[in-house]
């Protein structure tokens, strides 16, 4: 079997979370860029040198989630396991 | 004196019997905990102030539970009023509550006696973490040998019940936080039906995954807290309404088995174990019939889940000051990565957990699942997990996104460390969880075996 990726380890229970897809690029493979800057727009404090480093295989992990779960169709209109509930209020006059 | 690894229900006893008093179970542990527990890097705020003026009104009232003046310790993302709660994050270190989880409040209610905060991984871990490091107080060390990481999140809650410091504690899971330092560390950790147990206090990683639980010596002791700490909470939306109940009645429960590959996954330990485990239960009369699930990408739901809630729970100080103090910078990307989780994937992922539902046609064939919870020993504490978690396996399909309950236990060892198997059931079906792991308790001693110079 081969050597897991950080977020196969998460995937397979080890924390509190749990994980994306094996988004990581094998080694053949050239990764495809990824714009950070977006990410790093939102953040208080500029990243670190070793964070930023680790944040395009980050988003990359996030885009190639989003790939994967293409690939699995789900039923046309069909509906969350959360839906909205309305609650009744009780009106004092 | 009583042992430290005394179960609940002895340790109970011999406080009815007067044989021993609450101050001195709690002198006891305390003691433990500043010894073995801070070796361990399992302990996050010690308690003791508190603990003995509660272990002394313990003393001096009738029991009101069998948890009543039993120490224990409770996982750092539960709220404790006055008492620092730091999600085992550097970036939460002045973090004080001024209000009780609910857990902590049905434990004080039961009479138990809180003597301390155990460590975990910083904010569970939610922005994937690649070291046992990613903890304020440096790598969580293994019960059973400290070159060994002692499994997360719920890190000292596994690590400080397996050394004997405290009677039982409190852990967490959004998936696996429970299940693996109970593995980990040899001892027998509980989550239930998600919202069995009220999250009302508790740090969100993840509203729609996150359970609470408890950690013990035994099944008997687990089932014992999971009494107290269970039911419908008016402050957790998601509490369930029905009524917990343990006592499984009729024929034996019928096991269903998954497909493992043992020689791949280079486990003849966890492969004997496991065998051992289903011969111990067949033994008894219990059946097994193969089972699998419908294939869809259980794992990579719960991921986007994951990165969308957590990112939203935390979003506030992912974009604050203080974000880059987490001790692991792998969780830096991560959280930050998880900003741009995209609405669609997210609400994919939710849709994802009805069509799942299906999963639920296993129950047809059986009446329980059993596996191992990972096919080896806990990793190395002082590498990359990325370098170290190889052919671990676990459960990846999908008990988590349907809120089932799973009771793991200790089957085995490893080079001497512990590796557990674990019982998963219908949604509601705690019982059945509980009758197949005390059957198993009953005929075996894995779970009574002490860490060495513990």
């Amino acid at each position: 079997m081969s050597k897991s990726t950080r977020r196969d380890l998460l995937r397979a229970g080890v924390t509190g979370a749990a994980v994306l897809v094996s988004g990581v690029a094998s080694a053949q493979e050239t990764p495809a860029p990824v714009d950070t800057s977006a990410v790093e727009k939102q953040l208080a404090k500029p990243l670190s040198d070793q964070a930023k480093k680790l944040l395009k295989p980050a988003v990359r992990n996030s885009v190639n989630a989003h790939t994967e779960r293409m690939k699995f169709k789900l039923p046309e209109n069909s509906e969350p396991c959360t839906v909205y509930v309305a609650s009744p209020v009780v009106v004092k006059r | 004196m009583i042992s430290p690894f005394s179960s609940v229900a002895e340790l109970g006893a011999a406080l009815r019997k007067k044989q021993v008093s609450s101050v001195e179970l709690t002198r006891m542990y305390l003691g433990r905990l500043k010894t073995l527990g801070r070796e361990h890097n399992a302990v996050a705020e010690l308690t003791e102030d508190l603990a003995l003026k509660h272990a002394r009104e313990a003393d001096n009232k009738p029991p009101k539970s069998p948890l009543h003046g039993i120490p224990y310790g409770a996982k750092d993302l539960l709220a404790t009023k006055g008492i620092p709660t730091r999600w085992g994050s550097p970036g939460h270190a002045d973090q004080v509550f001024d209000y009780d989880a609910t857990v902590v409040s049905k434990l004080r209610d039961a009479g138990a006696v809180l003597v301390a905060k155990l460590e975990m991984i910083e904010l569970a871990g939610g922005g994937n973490y690649d070291q046992a490091n990613a903890s304020r107080m440096g790598p969580c060390l293994n019960a059973w040998d400290k070159r060994l990481w002692a499994g997360g999140s719920s890190s000292g809650s596994g690590a400080s019940t397996a050394l004997g410091c405290v009677g039982f504690s409190i852990g967490s899971e959004t998936s696996g936080s429970i299940t693996c330092p109970s593995a980990f560390n040899g001892v027998t950790g509980f989550r239930g039906t998600y919202g069995r147990v009220s999250r009302y206090g508790a740090m969100a990683l993840c509203w729609t995954l996150d359970k609470l639980g408890p950690i013990g010596r035994s099944a008997e002791d687990v089932a014992a807290v999971l009494q107290a700490i269970s039911g419908r909470d008016p402050k957790d939306p998601s509490s369930l309404e029905a009524r917990l109940d343990l006592r499984s009645r009729g024929p034996k429960p019928k096991i269903g088995l998954l497909k493992h590959d043992f020689k791949a996954n280079k486990a003849p330990a966890m492969e004997k174990a496991y065998n051992d485990a289903l011969e111990v239960l067949r033994k008894q009369g219990y059946e097994t019939v193969e089972v699998a699930y419908p294939q869809m990408p259980y794992g990579l739901a719960i991921g986007i889940i994951v990165d969308a809630e957590g990112a939203s729970a935390h979003e506030n100080f992912i974009r604050g000051d203080r974000f880059q103090l987490l001790q692991d910078v792998n969780q830096v990307a991560g959280f930050a990565a998880a900003l741009e989780t995209k609405a669609l994937d997210y609400l994919w992922a939710m849709r994802l957990r009805t069509e799942a539902l299906k999963a639920n046609e296993v129950w047809a064939k059986c009446d329980c699942i059993f596996l191992p919870t990972f096919y080896h020993k806990a990793p190395p504490a002082d590498k990359p997990f990325s370098e170290t978690w190889r052919d671990m396996g676990g459960d990846e399909g999908p008990s988590n996104l349907l809120g089932w309950p799973a009771l793991a236990f200790p089957i085995g060892f490893e080079d001497g460390a512990p590796i557990g198997g674990q019982v998963l059931a219908p949604a509601y079906r705690e019982d059945v969880c509980f009758r197949v792991a005390r059957d198993y308790q009953r005929h075996s001693d894995f779970h009574l075996k002490k860490p060495p110079g513990a």
